[in-house]
């Protein structure tokens, strides 16, 4: 520009600038008539600014009252005032200025400018109106913002977020460290690096941590992000949202705790559960379930319920049964069902289905399956025990095992097989009795010796048992298992405890058997003795009569007295047999011992009884050989001698009896030989018990007694005595007896040793 | 005839009936008093039933079988009374028996025998 100094050019340089100015300038006198107007405003231009010279400021504004603002304010500035406000006329803004106009300090008018700021004002309210709804939204969404300005690291909050973390609202901008230390501590690093990484990267972010308000509270934040700026050069700016998921945060996290818990719950439930929906497609199921019914885990997630049905009916007793159950199930949606489940193994099953409900529709079915093996087999084996004791408290001991072997299949077995070891044979009880596999097994020889065992016979599982009576094995329980069972350590614990119980009634029936059988002795006894006192009654009966009431010749006379008197020897033999039976059994058998020949013992009581001989024609021979001398009690040896005597004239009558006595290795033995019916091998053992007799005692009198007695008092002398016979071919009894002196002072009474 | 194998019993029989005028045949058993029947037929036959060898059960069962014995007339001796009672014997005595009633029995089945007088 040039310089040009004179007074017009500068006039004219200073209109320009007036001119130029965007906005307007004037002064008034002080009657506020407009003495000068300059500017340029959309709608004042140099023409129209100098028309309005002369006018009035009441003109222009058109009023003349006192309290219009613009008029307002140019009387106080009259009055010595600066004034400085913003004015609205037609639609524009305007910022104006007026000041008094002074010529020596003294107000002549005043001098006014305004500039149309109407845009800047329109772009600032819109800007004030946007961040007050920005607030607004971010109030009522309670999401807060921040701004990071990287360079000048400094971080500005909304006010939202200022209430998010429980500040006063109205905290002036910080730098990052500040206002991450609102951060939990152990998140604090994570979000700084989120905020670096997104910088660095220019990748928005996403982000949850925890913040700790002033009063301690903790909050859970979620935050996402991004980098404002260029996509080159360093990104100025990170920005954020946030906003308070401490609500959700919490039930997200207590519905998967319980998610967690009520698998958990599934999966430490006894019981197997499968959950269908009305689809067929498996909608849960536990570990339970898997292993309950072998299903392997890779299975269930592919397989829907149908699939799966079919592959794990088979374990089942009755598969289609289940099957269609099934099925019937499923076409009732409604239903409730309760079912007990066989499977081939022997396992049980009880099985509830329900309907699964689920906002009070239908939505599948729930299955559970609870494993009852083993109560099952316990109920099966206490009813199956109470069966048996039933069956076995029978005293028929035959027909109990055969029952109690056909109660045994199929629960305890195929096959179950008792032999019996009794009188030296074995007797074999099996069931089923038909169809029986062959060949079935023999007792096994552990078994036999007392032990229990499993073994295998082919592809089937055999358990053998011993029958323990009083400690000896009376017999073997055999089971053969079905063929797909094997038989296991509780089976044979429970075949072991049925083994006692079987053992008991065996037991049971033979002290049965043994009672009768001694009732039966007794009974026969007591005939016996009848007979044998009736016979002398009645011979002494007869020949009292005779002699008292008729007039007998003397020969009968003395026949009638001789007859007295044998019987009543006979009778008191009788009597003292029955004391000595009482003594043997009391164990008072008294000894005198003294030295004997037994030799003479022999004689005497051959020639004693040569009368009962003859009488039943018998020869007797007596051979004699040796030192025959021992230190014995003479009567009760002479007792022995008779009643052996006495048995083989009984037993042999019409045939000789040899009697051979002989000293052999420091004993005495004798030997009585008849030629009789002998004696049945099953009754040699018991021959000297007491009442026991060979045959039946209507064809042969007697007590029974004389054998017993005999080996009392043998017993008593430290002897033996025993029997040698077979049937048809008479007996022999041999006697043998320590031939040991006495030393004199052992003379004396002593107890028998019984 | 007396069959009994009690010696001292079939004695006293046997006298007491001798002292009747009787004659008496002593058994000792159902085989010795089936053996002396082949040679003698007896009036009256006393049995003992319990014997050895052949008790009076079969002895009387023997007897009845046989066309030449089934007529003789059996007096059963013995202490069972209930198990003799079911035997098919004329005449039942319950041992010890009374003289008097052994008599009359012998009497009855013998009056019209020759006695030894």
């Amino acid at each position: 520009m040039s310089t040009d100094r004179s007074p017009d050019r500068a006039r004219d340089y200073l209109r320009l600038v007036f001119t130029q100015i965007p906005g307007a300038l004037w002064a008034t006198d002080r009657e506020l008539r407009l003495t000068l107007v300059h500017g340029r405003t959309p709608r004042l231009d140099e023409k129209a600014a100098d028309r309005l010279v002369g006018q009035t400021v009441y003109e222009f504004i058109g009023t003349t009252d006192p309290t219009e603002p613009a008029i307002a304010h140019h009387l106080a500035a009259l009055a010595g005032t600066r004034q400085s406000f913003a004015y609205d006329r037609r639609g524009r803004t305007f910022e104006v200025l007026i000041e008094p106009l002074l010529e020596d300090d003294r107000v002549v008018g005043c001098v006014g400018a305004a500039i149309d700021v109407t845009e800047r004002r329109v772009e600032q309210v819109r800007l004030e109106r946007s961040e007050a709804r920005l607030a607004e939204a971010q109030r009522v969404a309670h999401v807060g913002s921040f701004e990071w300005d990287i360079a000048n690291d400094r971080v500005t909050s909304s006010e939202e977020l200022w209430r998010i973390y429980g500040i006063a609202a109205g905290t002036p901008a910080e730098t990052l460290d500040v206002a991450l230390s609102r951060i939990h501590p152990e998140d604090r690093p994570g979000f700084r690096q989120a905020l670096l990484e997104t910088a660095r990267d220019r990748r928005p972010f996403r982000f949850d941590h925890r913040i700790v308000r002033p009063d301690g509270e903790v909050r859970v934040i979620h935050t996402v992000g991004d980098a404002i700026g260029d996509r080159s050069g360093p990104v100025p700016r990170v920005v954020g949202s946030c906003w308070d998921v401490t609500v959700q945060h919490d039930t997200t996290a207590r519905l998967r705790q319980s998610v967690a818990m009520l698998e958990a719950t599934l999966d430490a439930t006894a019981d197997g559960i499968l959950v269908v929906g009305s689809d067929g497609r498996i909608v849960a199921h536990n570990r339970r379930f898997l292993e309950l019914w072998r299903v392997p885990p890779e299975m269930i997630n592919k397989a829907d319920d149908a699939t799966l049905l079919s592959s794990v009916a088979y374990q089942l007793e009755d598969p289609r049964a289940f099957r269609e159950g099934v099925r019937e199930l499923f076409d009732s949606p409604e239903q409730h069902a309760f079912e007990i489940l066989r499977f081939r193994d022997g396992r049980v099953f009880e099985r509830f289905s329900k309907p699964q409900v689920v906002d009070g529709r239908v939505a599948g079915r729930v299955w559970s399956f609870r494993d009852v093996s083993v109560r099952e087999r316990l109920l099966q084996r206490a009813t199956f025990l109470a069966d048996a004791a039933r069956l076995l408290a029978s005293l028929d001991t035959e027909r109990a095992l055969a029952s109690f072997c056909g109660i045994a299949t199929p629960f305890l077995g195929e096959y179950c097989v008792i032999d019996l070891l009794q009188n030296g044979g074995a007797h074999r009880i099996v069931a089923p009795s038909a169809g029986a596999l062959a060949p079935l097994p023999d007792a096994h020889r552990f078994a036999l010796n007392g032990h229990s065992v499993i073994f295998a016979m082919g592809h089937r599982s055999v358990l053998a048992v011993p029958l323990l009576v009083r400690d000896a094995v009376s017999g073997v329980i055999t089971l053969v298992a079905a063929p797909e069972r094997t038989y296991s350590k509780a089976d044979c614990t429970f075949v072991e405890e049925l083994a006692r119980r079987i053992a008991l009634s065996l037991d049971n029936a033979r002290l049965f058997e043994s009672a009768r059988e001694a009732l039966n002795s007794r009974d026969e006894f007591l005939a016996v003795a009848a007979h044998e006192i009736r016979g002398p009654l009645t011979s002494i009966h007869l020949a009292a009569q005779g002699l008292l009431g008729k007039s007998l010749s003397a020969e009968a006379a003395r026949t009638a007295l001789d007859v007295i008197q044998c019987e009543d020897r006979r009778l008191g033999r009788f009597v003292d047999d029955l004391l000595d039976l009482g003594r043997a059994r009391t164990g008072q058998l008294y000894l005198t011992l003294q030295d004997v020949d037994m030799g003479t013992i022999v004689r005497d009581v051959v020639s004693r009884m040569a009368a009962d001989c003859a009488a039943a024609g018998c020869a007797v021979s007596v051979n004699t050989d040796g030192d025959l001398m021992g230190h014995w009690d003479a009567v009760r040896l002479e007792q022995v001698i008779t009643n052996l005597l006495s048995n083989a004239i009984k037993f042999g009558p019409g045939k000789p009896v040899a009697i051979t006595a002989e000293a052999v290795n420091s004993r005495v033995r004798v030997r009585v030989t008849d030629q009789g019916i002998g004696i049945e091998p099953a009754m040699l053992p018991r021959i000297f018990d007491r009442f026991e007799r060979a045959v039946e005692a209507r064809h042969y009198g007697g007590l029974g007694l004389g054998l017993h007695i005999a080996k009392t008092i043998v017993d008593g002398l430290g002897g033996t005595l025993v029997v040698d016979s077979q049937p048809g071919h008479g007996a022999t009894f041999t006697l043998e007896l320590p031939a040991l002196r006495s030393n004199h002072e052992d003379q004396g009474t002593h107890h028998g040793r019984r | 005839m007396v069959v009994d194998d009690d010696d001292n019993v079939r004695r006293m029989m046997c006298v007491m009936l001798e002292a009747e005028g009787y004659a008496t045949i002593g058994a000792r058993d159902g085989l010795d008093a089936l053996e002396r029947m082949r040679d003698v037929s007896p009036s009256l036959v006393f049995v003992d039933l319990m014997m050895p060898r052949m008790d009076g059960e079969n002895l009387i069962h023997s007897m009845r079988a046989d066309a030449a014995l089934s007529a003789i007339p059996i007096a059963i001796m013995s202490g069972q009374t209930h198990a003799a009672a079911a035997w098919p014997a004329e005449t039942r005595l319950v041992k010890p028996v009374e003289l008097d009633d052994l008599l009359s029995v012998a009497d009855r089945y013998s009056r019209d025998l020759p006695r030894a007088e």
